[in-house]
């Protein structure tokens, strides 16, 4: 019985190889990985089906350069997230791969994201001027001086909803929409802040469904006036693990001017960088 | 010793990222522009790549297979599944042109890694039949039933095949129980 079950998950890690796995044999593929752990993490085939591919590369296609400056883009917004990402406290990591669901291309390895570059460099030039300012007042203070220590506290994180508030204060450009659901616009699903001149704004949801953040994610899209209706901009992608009320911060990639339409996507754990938009279960109208 | 290109975008080099898109930007868009007839699917999908990459440099091995062995399996992954989700039809008319053999490329012009000279070594030694369901499956980026269609040959007999034939080359790569 073992034996055969080690059988399928072979023929099923050849066939993800060569063909790729609907949902079904990919959740059985992961129960399978599951009962065999130690041949969980072998992509021998998909070398071996790689190392092929290759071989029949005979020519090479330059990289069109108006796609190449996409792709720089992307990378740019990648590592700015990556960076940003652990800031806030509702917001998931863009890089999150908790479960890989091999039907969307998931790494069929775990994968925990890295310190962030930025983030060292950040504290390394934080270091330095901390240091160079003490050097400053240590060589400048006169000697007879009396050096007073100032106690100072640190300054206190704010959390979503107090800064939600703050926002909802200080911005006078504040657009302020409800969420309705698509299929019933009737059905009210919460409200969708945003102020252009702060380039911030927050979610708030209540009756939005929670999900399984090991199998999808909610993505939002903001439809603004400085970018076509296909390619809108990606506001960040979030789980909700409350059915109550829930403020999430929006994360966009890209300046908003005016925006025209937010809408929530369900998409793959982590998100993807062009929705099919086939399952949309919020949209606000400004 | 000069750090991998994926070391160093695992490790936060901004600066990678070019090298990256200098050395592997045009296989993975030839990659995509074979498996993807459609311009503006193959330009979504090498974006997407690209990010899953960003995403999994840090996992790349030299010691498991080459740097460009590790993308072309990258790109792949997410290619296959643009091609299924796209349920692309194969018109009849080109099951002579897909039926026909491709090209396979044993030799340096292009540097493609050596499992790459090899797996086109250990192709031709396989089976006929093992032989032609792997590239159809592989070059052309046919289902099971699309080969079956193509060929003749029952389902199961394609899954078989295209089974047997993709272990053979594991084992003679020498990637048999490596990653186990």
């Amino acid at each position: 019985m073992i034996e055969l079950k080690k059988e399928r998950m072979l023929d099923l890690q050849a066939d993800r190889a060569l063909f790729g796995l609907d949902e079904t044999e990919a959740a059985e593929l992961r129960e399978l990985e599951e009962l065999f752990p130690e041949l969980a993490g072998d992509f021998s085939l998909e070398i071996a089906a790689s190392a092929l591919s290759l071989s029949y590369t005979t020519e090479i296609e330059p990289l069109p350069e108006s796609l190449r400056t996409k792709i720089t883009r992307d990378a740019e917004t990648f590592f700015t997230t990556e960076t940003a990402g652990a800031k806030v406290l509702q917001f998931q990591p863009q890089l999150r791969e908790e479960h890989p669901v091999v039907s969307e291309l998931q790494p069929t390895f775990s994968f925990e994201p890295k310190k962030p570059f930025m983030q060292w460099l950040g504290w390394a030039f934080g270091g330095l001027a901390c240091l160079a300012l003490a050097l400053t007042l240590i060589f400048n203070q006169p000697k007879t001086q009396t050096i007073e220590v100032v106690r100072t506290e640190a300054p206190k994180v704010q959390s979503p909803a107090e800064q939600y508030a703050a926002l909802l204060a200080s911005a006078s450009d504040l657009k302020r929409v409800g969420w309705t659901n698509p299929k019933n616009d009737k059905e009210s699903l919460g409200e969708v802040v945003w102020s252009d001149s702060q380039q911030k704004g927050f979610m708030k949801f209540k009756g939005l469904s929670a999900n399984d953040a090991a199998r999808e994610a909610y993505q939002l899209w903001i439809f603004d006036e400085s970018q076509d209706e296909k390619t809108p901009i990606d506001g960040g992608v979030f789980d909700l693990n409350s059915n109550g009320e829930v403020i999430v911060p929006i994360n966009a990639k890209l300046k908003v001017v005016n925006p025209k339409l937010f809408a929530i996507t369900v998409e793959k754990p982590g998100g993807v960088v062009v929705s099919k938009r086939e399952k949309i279960v919020a949209v606000a109208k400004v | 010793m000069t750090k991998a290109i994926l070391q160093r975008i695992a490790e936060g080099d901004k600066a990678a990222v070019q090298d990256c898109l200098n050395n592997y930007g045009g296989l993975v868009w030839s990659l995509a522009r074979r498996m993807l007839p459609n311009t503006d699917d193959a330009e979504d999908a090498v974006q997407e790549v690209f990010i899953d990459i960003w995403k999994n440099a840090d996992r790349f091995d030299e010691k498991v297979a080459s740097e460009t062995t590790f993308v072309a399996m990258i790109a792949r992954r997410r290619l296959i599944d643009r091609v299924r989700k796209s349920q692309r039809q194969i018109p009849a008319d080109s099951l002579e042109d897909i039926l026909t053999e491709p090209s396979v490329n044993t030799g340096d012009a292009i540097q493609l890694g050596v499992e790459a000279r090899q797996a086109a070594t250990e192709l031709n030694k396989l089976r006929p039949e093992q032989k032609q369901v792997l590239q159809l499956s592989i070059y052309q980026g046919l289902s099971h039933q699309e080969i079956s269609n193509a060929t003749g040959m029952p389902v199961g007999t394609v899954k078989t095949h295209a089974r047997r034939g993709l272990l053979q080359i594991r084992e003679n790569l020498g990637l048999k129980g490596a990653f186990a």
